[in-house]
């Protein structure tokens, strides 16, 4: 059996908040509490893709087992039941009460305590967070298993047992076939959101639980790389100028003048 | 202190020029690390500004690692602990952004990616960066050394910023058998290359209403002799190719006229497109985010804009 990692974070849903929202910000807390708490993006492409290579590998004789990890306080029941719904065969919450947000060295360190306890063939990841924005997670995870991270991962398909991948970086797409274990981070993947589960997959699974595991407390007591002094919003630089008309072909004749002025 | 620039096998001079400009504002001298064989770095002296007082070549016969840099992360991890750098600045891009935290966690260091300010203050190092979707500027103290950075501060100029000549020391990466992989291919990406450095971009967001909006867009960048950019909605749809995404993780445009229909201007969009000199946009919301980055805004329905702008193009189509 072929077992994959997929590492994954709980993230505000930035996409909803208002501008006045993040006005309202103090110095160390954006102020967006109300809004959403979604899967990361990023991850969400690292859980699609495991999927499809389990439904691969489902129509050979090597079977995969999927298991979801995620680092926090605690995890909402609507995301793990969606997980197991739609084929993640464990979900595990490693529970951490100091906030995991901006601290790449101690995630990494904490992932690696439970890879090196269990045996795994693949970590698949979100290359970044879209609320940090630090991309290092993966990187550090890699030197710390002394296993190859493939970054920039925009395709991975499980043939033959084994995983050939697609990079994208600046002008060039790279495939080679994978032949160890490997971190894979996917960034700008062609396949961009994990799927839907349908109600009767719900229905399915609403008994199964998540295994929780309390952080050592050890990992709390080092000092952090990184230390957040403040957070500001970041103001808008262009000032916009409407072009008015009676009605929309006489704004576009306006706008078609201005774009093509030299 | 010692404090070194790292020089890239992909920058290019508006990269280094921008390093070399970011060093003016912070104290103490710098050495220059220069890495692969590409065109300008083969010149056996060096120009560089006054507070460059060595040069270091790493040399490398095979300069293809499209998958990985263990082996560049360990070899630039020993020698950085050799010459007992504090300080580690590199231009920001797909390569440095993997290579650096790399190097940091061999050196047990602070590292932090695309910062947009660097500051010393009392021996210790405070820098800027977007978080948050790019909504909020994060300041951060980086606590360990060494302390490595990589910035997106790119020069207005393209050419050498001639002070002074130096001599290269030559250094070589060790060769190492890849053995993880097999069956590399590459394949270049051409489209990506136009849109990345067309005069001109139109950008077809989620409220141009589907395929037919798309390829109404798309006829007018036709029209207009511009490249057909997209937002994510519309490539996760599956209307729009991956590579004509804009934003930052895609595309980063710089033209000179802009203009989007239908996008909500969420900060990594805008982050994308927000090197361009004039951008114009259309949405039919005047609370949208779009307005903040345009120059010209049109509130109105993005369909009926499009097909008026067809209409004006039409004694031009043929």
């Amino acid at each position: 059996m072929i077992r994959i990692l997929i590492c994954f974070a709980v993230v505000h849903d930035t996409e909803n908040v208002l501008k006045s929202d993040w006005e309202n910000l103090t110095s160390q807390n954006p102020g967006i509490e109300h809004s959403n708490m979604i899967i990361d993006t990023y991850d969400e492409s690292a859980l699609e893709y495991a999927l499809q290579c389990k439904e691969m590998a489902s129509k050979v004789t090597c079977p995969i087992h999927l298991t979801a990890l995620t680092i926090g306080q605690s995890l909402s029941a609507t995301i793990y039941q969606n997980l197991f719904a739609v084929g993640i065969d464990r979900v595990v919450l490693l529970k951490e009460k100091a906030p995991v947000s901006f601290c790449p060295s101690r995630i990494s360190r904490i992932i690696h305590k439970f890879t090196c306890d269990e045996r795994f063939d693949a970590i698949f990841m979100g290359q970044q967070n879209s609320i940090t924005c630090n991309g290092q997670t993966g990187i550090r995870l890699s030197n710390l298993l002394n296993v190859p991270l493939i970054s920039y991962v925009n395709d991975v398909v499980f043939i033959n047992n084994k995983f050939h991948v697609k990079t994208k970086k600046r002008l060039q797409y790279t495939r080679a076939v994978i032949e160890q274990p490997a971190i894979y981070c996917f960034f700008n993947a062609e396949r961009s959101y994990l799927r839907m589960a349908t109600l009767r997959e719900k229905l399915k699974v609403q008994s199964r639980e998540i295994d929780v595991f309390d952080v050592d407390k050890t990992f709390d007591q080092q000092e952090n790389e990184i230390n957040l002094i403040s957070l500001s919003y970041n103001p808008v630089t262009r000032n916009c100028q409407f072009i008015n008309g009676q009605n929309a072909g006489e704004k576009a004749q306006v706008l078609l003048s201005l774009f093509m002025k030299d | 202190m010692s404090r070194t620039i790292l020089v890239l096998p992909n920058d290019d001079l508006e990269n280094i020029n921008g390093l070399f400009e970011i060093i003016e504002n912070i104290g103490g001298a710098f050495d220059l690390i220069l890495i692969g064989d590409s065109g300008y770095l083969q010149e056996s002296n060096f120009k560089v500004p006054d507070k460059i007082q060595s040069i270091h070549h790493f040399h490398d016969l095979s300069m293809s690692q499209p998958l990985g840099f263990g082996r560049y992360s360990k070899s630039l991890a020993e020698f950085i602990k050799q010459q007992s750098y504090s300080l580690v600045i590199s231009s920001a891009n797909e390569d440095s952004n993997v290579l650096l935290p790399s190097v940091s966690t061999v050196l047990d260091g602070s590292c932090m990616t695309d910062i947009t300010s660097l500051n010393e203050k009392a021996d210790r190092f405070y820098v800027t960066r977007f978080v948050y979707n790019m909504n909020i500027i994060a300041e951060f103290e980086l606590c360990r050394r060494p302390v490595i950075v990589s910035t997106s501060h790119r020069s207005s100029t393209s050419k050498w910023v001639p002070i002074k000549f130096l001599k290269k020391t030559n250094h070589f990466f060790p060769a190492t058998d890849e053995n993880w992989f097999s069956g590399l291919e590459s394949e270049t990406i051409t489209e990506v290359d136009g849109l990345r450095n067309a005069k001109k971009v139109l950008v077809a967001g989620r409220g141009v209403s589907g395929k037919k909006g798309y390829d109404k867009v798309a006829e007018i960048s036709k029209l207009l002799n511009a490249k057909t950019g997209t937002t994510r909605p519309l490539v996760q749809e599956g209307i729009a190719a991956n590579h004509e995404m804009v934003g930052s993780s895609g595309v980063i445009v710089s033209p000179e006229k802009c203009l989007i229909f239908g996008s909500s201007g969420a900060a990594p969009f805008a982050f994308g497109i927000d090197k361009s000199q004039i951008i114009f946009g259309v949405n039919n919301d005047p609370e949208s985010q779009l307005f903040r980055f345009c120059d010209y805004g049109i509130i109105d329905d993005c369909s009926l804009i499009i097909s008026e702008l067809l209409k004006l193009l039409q004694p031009f189509n043929g």
